[in-house]
């Protein structure tokens, strides 16, 4: 899809209820191949989970590359669990589920990771577990209730540049360093805490005032 | 802490973090995400309070070991040997 200034968009995400498909994924059906999956998962939620997932990655696919047939086009499952399109190289995808919502991206740019959380979720990990020492003075710099918000997003972004990575990084391999409201970089901590080479590019989002969403994409040159 | 032991906790560990299902139902050499519907975060918090009841460091890289009960307890049987 281009854009208004011209330049070719690389990158699309887009989020829908789980149980409550806007009208045109309704109309947009799905392949026999994801029909047939979708009847060997036994668990019915799991099953709807994965009917809205890929109904709206391939609503996803066909808003970014109007001239692939994102109908047909075949959505294969790597060992890691990611999915991967085949046949199509330069065309990289990610979907998330949680609480009732789903999210899917779609990037020409490079590997693409995406995570959505609710704002009302207070079960994070312990900090050590997962976050670096600067990410940690950043955090005690916010006014105490202000925090669970930005933890929130620290945690999307990072597992956003985990599944964009699908491996290599860890949690506290990177950190995160946020740009203003909604955009920022991952950068990979060689040394504890240091600025390293930049890994992903962050978009966040907050989705119908309940949850946050962060979409990592990783830079050509990384 | 011998093998039952260690099921006991992980198992004992889980149903605190999804306490809507039942774990001691679970097949276990099946991923536990799928058994038990966990997320990322439900994971990074089992593996985290299993690390805090057997006082030992779990490195993130080693996290895929800990995917179903029995790799779990099998990487525990061996990290507690070495911390001996």
């Amino acid at each position: 899809m281009d854009r208004a200034d011209g330049r070719q968009r690389e990158l699309a995400w887009r989020t829908c209820p789980i149980h409550d498909l806007p009208r045109d994924l309704q109309a947009m059906g799905l392949p026999a191949t994801d029909l047939a999956r979708a009847t060997s998962i036994a668990d019915p939620a799991a099953r709807q989970r994965f009917l809205t997932g890929r109904t709206l990655l391939r609503a996803t696919i066909a808003e970014l590359c109007p001239d692939v047939d994102a109908h047909t086009v075949a959505i294969e499952v790597a060992a890691s669990g990611r999915p991967t399109i085949a046949g199509c190289a330069d065309m990289h995808v990610s979907v998330s589920h949680t609480h009732g919502l789903a999210a899917a991206a779609v990037s020409t740019r490079g590997p693409v990771g995406i995570d959505v959380e609710p704002l009302s979720r207070t079960d994070l990990p312990p900090g050590h577990a997962w976050l670096t020492t600067s990410e940690e003075d950043r955090l005690a710099a916010h006014p105490p209730e202000e925090r669970r918000r930005h933890l929130l997003r620290l945690w999307v972004a990072k597992e956003a540049t985990l599944k964009a990575h699908d491996t290599r990084v860890t949690r506290r391999s990177i950190t995160i360093h946020p740009e203003g409201h909604d955009r920022g970089r991952a950068v990979e901590a060689i040394e504890p805490d240091a600025d390293g080479p930049v890994v992903a590019t962050l978009d966040w989002e907050r989705v119908a005032h309940r949850f946050v969403l962060a979409v990592a994409t990783v830079p050509v040159e990384a | 802490m011998n093998t039952d032991e260690l099921h006991d906790l992980i198992i004992e560990v889980l149903s605190g973090i999804a306490p809507e299902t039942d774990p001691t139902a679970i097949d276990p050499g099946e991923d536990l995400r799928d058994e038990l519907d966990l997320d990322s975060m439900d994971e990074l918090n089992m593996i985290t309070r299993v690390s805090e009841r057997l006082g030992i460091d779990i490195p993130e890289r080693d996290y895929p070991q800990m995917r179903s009960l029995d790799g779990a307890v099998s990487y525990l049987t061996g990290r507690l040997a070495t911390h001996a």
